[in-house]
């Protein structure tokens, strides 16, 4: 009998059953482990919205949202906003970013200098958005220069009416308009219930301090960055967690001294409002920033731009309808 | 045990077994990512754009369609109107077009004033045309337009808010405030062009300068009910009728709180004060109601009774004495 058993545990330790069993156990012990490891909890991002908002900057905090998405680790998002706005269409990038971001896991906003016009529209689909007295919120609308009105002419040749122009100014506001609809859409998308302005009221575009816009409805409550951060792990679920601090993989492009001083972003940049609005441009650019940034209140939009491209005997007025 | 297995034969045993680790493991890890890829296609199938439809988005303009349709029986026999270009007023071609179109229509005839004497070019005028002067009118002129309006003579006053404009010189830009200098003619007629202007977020043709203003029971303002004035300034007359209103709701633009109506165009006895020069322009004139506006404005200056044989010092007429140029013809003018 004894000799028999000998024999089998022989033959089995000279098999490889006996080890690929083994091996099977071990490895059903640890998978539990490894699948917690690859999507775990008990993090909560933060990430930084820092600077004008161009494309780069829609394509590095879109990155970074969509990280804490993937990251099967995360289970809130913070997004700290420093930042003034600015292209409507990398704007829309970024809120799109930061909605679908909310459906996943919740996303909380803090406003720490300030979250105006294009930032704003990113932040608005936040589950809470804090701010502090010194914070700065709201400008929602939009700006652009108006496109020169030109007609078809010995120089250029066109097929349609509208192809030098693209349209007359009615046409051109109503786009405008349309811009701005999507937007105050969106915050009142976001904001629901709590928003405590009407639409014309929104649409004034004013900007509202922290305490302001807390009473407003635009920010829901007063609080620093840690605040926010504990609202994110609570929303979650999370009693005990993690924070991971995302990186911007480029460097913040500043139109606000305001925004630059208060950013710890580790590579950062004050810029001319020429970088994102030159008025000689003939084609539009639409821009979610609050005007004050691209025109001086004495010389008018972009003095530098103008005095570059006008020529240089030339005098005149404008004065739009 | 160990009889009959060298190291190499063990070696390929624990080997087979970290192996098998290594690929139940993996299989693990992969299922997790593999799941959270499917979630988060199914994620982006799921996100709601409904706040970006063009159904709520799109927005409200006014149509731009009609044309100025005086006429003829509601006027007086033809007469000349002239429109005053001697004060660094500021109008342009444009912006003069329709209604001169509108008053060669009935057989009236258009003059420029551009020098000289005021009184001696309104000797032989039915109307003067007032467009936001740059200087303000000397009392000289002041009191010929008094005795004009006396004398049955209408008066059509267009202002403007202040307006900040960008200047563009060898110097580099500047913003610089150009101001309606109306206040010595309307303090001889009681009225005043407010100098801000006048926005409504809710109530306008496409955007907030661009306010929709809506018709008195003033008689003859038929066919006129809602009209769209760019960028207008309220318009007071002491004793005076309006004749369009601001929509409900609408503010000046140097304060939050004063809503109301405000009066945007004015009519007392031979005068109308307006508030807004481009509505009247070549692309404006035809948005919403402000066609037949401009038509109560054509017949209204068409419909002096003033006897142009007189002159303003009540002498007998002589020449114009002043550097005036003329349009239209007292023949009436086409349809178009």
């Amino acid at each position: 009998m004894s000799s028999s058993i000998r024999a089998t545990l022989s033959r089995a330790s000279r098999s490889y059953v006996l080890f690929v069993a083994i091996g099977l156990v071990v490895g059903l012990t640890l998978a539990p482990v490894a699948f917690q490891a690859t999507s775990s909890d008990g993090t909560v991002a933060v990430v930084p919205l820092s600077g004008g908002i161009t494309g780069g900057t829609s394509a590095s905090v879109g990155s970074m949202l969509e990280q804490a998405r993937e990251d099967p680790d995360i289970e809130a998002v913070v997004i700290v906003s420093n930042s003034g706005g600015g292209s409507a269409s990398a704007s829309e990038e970024l809120y799109l970013e930061a909605k679908r971001t909310s459906e996943q896991m919740p996303v909380v906003a803090y406003v720490d200098s300030a979250a105006l016009s294009g930032a704003y529209y990113t932040v608005a689909p936040a589950d809470t958005i804090y701010a502090k007295p010194a914070s700065l919120v709201g400008s929602v609308g939009t700006l652009a220069n108006a496109p020169t009105q030109v007609e078809p002419n010995t120089i250029i040749a066109t097929t349609g009416s509208n192809k030098l122009s693209g349209g007359d100014d009615r046409e051109f506001y109503t786009i405008l308009e349309t811009l701005s609809n999507s937007f105050y859409n969106a915050v009142e998308d976001g904001r629901g219930d709590r928003l405590d302005i009407s639409r014309s009221e929104l649409a004034e575009a004013k900007l509202y301090s922290g305490a302001q816009a807390v009473e407003n409805g635009l920010a829901d409550r007063i609080g620093d960055r840690r605040s926010a951060v504990r609202a994110a792990a609570d929303e979650a679920g999370l009693d005990d967690y993690d924070v991971k601090i995302l990186r911007p993989d480029r460097e913040a492009l500043f139109l606000s001294r305001n925004s630059y001083l208060a950013s710890s972003a580790p590579e950062k940049r004050m810029v001319s409002s020429d970088y994102f609005f030159d008025p000689d441009d003939a084609a539009p650019t639409f821009l979610m920033l609050p005007a004050s940034y691209v025109v001086d209140a004495e010389t008018g939009p972009t003095t530098a731009a103008r005095n570059a491209t006008r020529p240089a005997a030339a005098t005149r007025e404008e004065v739009s309808a | 045990m160990s009889d009959g297995l060298g190291a190499g034969g063990w070696a390929k045993r624990v080997g087979a077994l970290v192996l098998t680790v290594v690929v139940v493991v993996g299989i693990a890890a992969g299922g997790a990512f593999v799941s959270d890829q499917t979630g988060e296609d199914e994620r982006d199938r799921g996100v709601s754009m409904a706040e970006f439809q063009p159904e709520n988005v799109s927005v409200d303009r006014s149509a731009a369609e009609g044309e100025i349709t005086p006429d003829r029986s509601a006027v007086s026999e033809g007469g000349t109107v002239v429109i005053d270009d001697s004060h660094s007023n500021r109008w342009d071609r444009e912006t003069i077009e329709p209604l001169v179109r509108g008053l060669t229509r009935v057989g009236y005839q258009v003059e420029i004033h551009q020098s000289g004497d005021l009184a001696a070019a309104l000797d032989d005028a039915k109307a003067l045309v007032v467009i936001d002067p740059g200087q303000e009118l000397p009392s000289g002129d002041v009191d010929d337009v008094r005795r004009f309006t006396g004398q049955g003579g209408r008066l059509l006053v267009v202002g403007e808010p202040n307006r900040v404009g960008i200047s563009a010189s060898l110097f580099g830009t500047s913003l610089t405030t150009r101001e309606s200098s109306l206040t010595t003619l309307g303090a001889a007629y009681g009225a005043s062009v407010d100098t801000a202007y006048l926005r409504n977020q809710g109530s306008s043709d496409i955007n907030y300068k661009w306010i929709q203003t809506q018709s008195t029971d003033a008689e003859g303002l038929d066919g006129v009910e809602q009209t769209s004035m760019y960028t207008a300034a309220a318009v007071r007359v002491r004793g005076g009728e309006p004749l369009l209103r601001a929509a409900p709701e609408t503010r000046p633009s140097d304060t939050d709180d004063a809503t109301g109506t405000y009066p945007v165009a004015v009519r007392k006895n031979n005068a109308v004060w307006l508030g807004d020069k481009t509505f009247m322009r070549g692309d404006r004139y035809r948005v919403a109601d402000n066609e037949a506006f401009l038509t109560y404005l054509v017949e209204f200056l068409a419909s002096s009774d003033r006897d142009t044989s007189q002159s303003l010092d009540g002498d007998s007429n002589g020449g114009s004495g002043g550097q005036n140029q003329t349009a239209g013809s007292t023949e009436p003018a086409g349809p178009n």
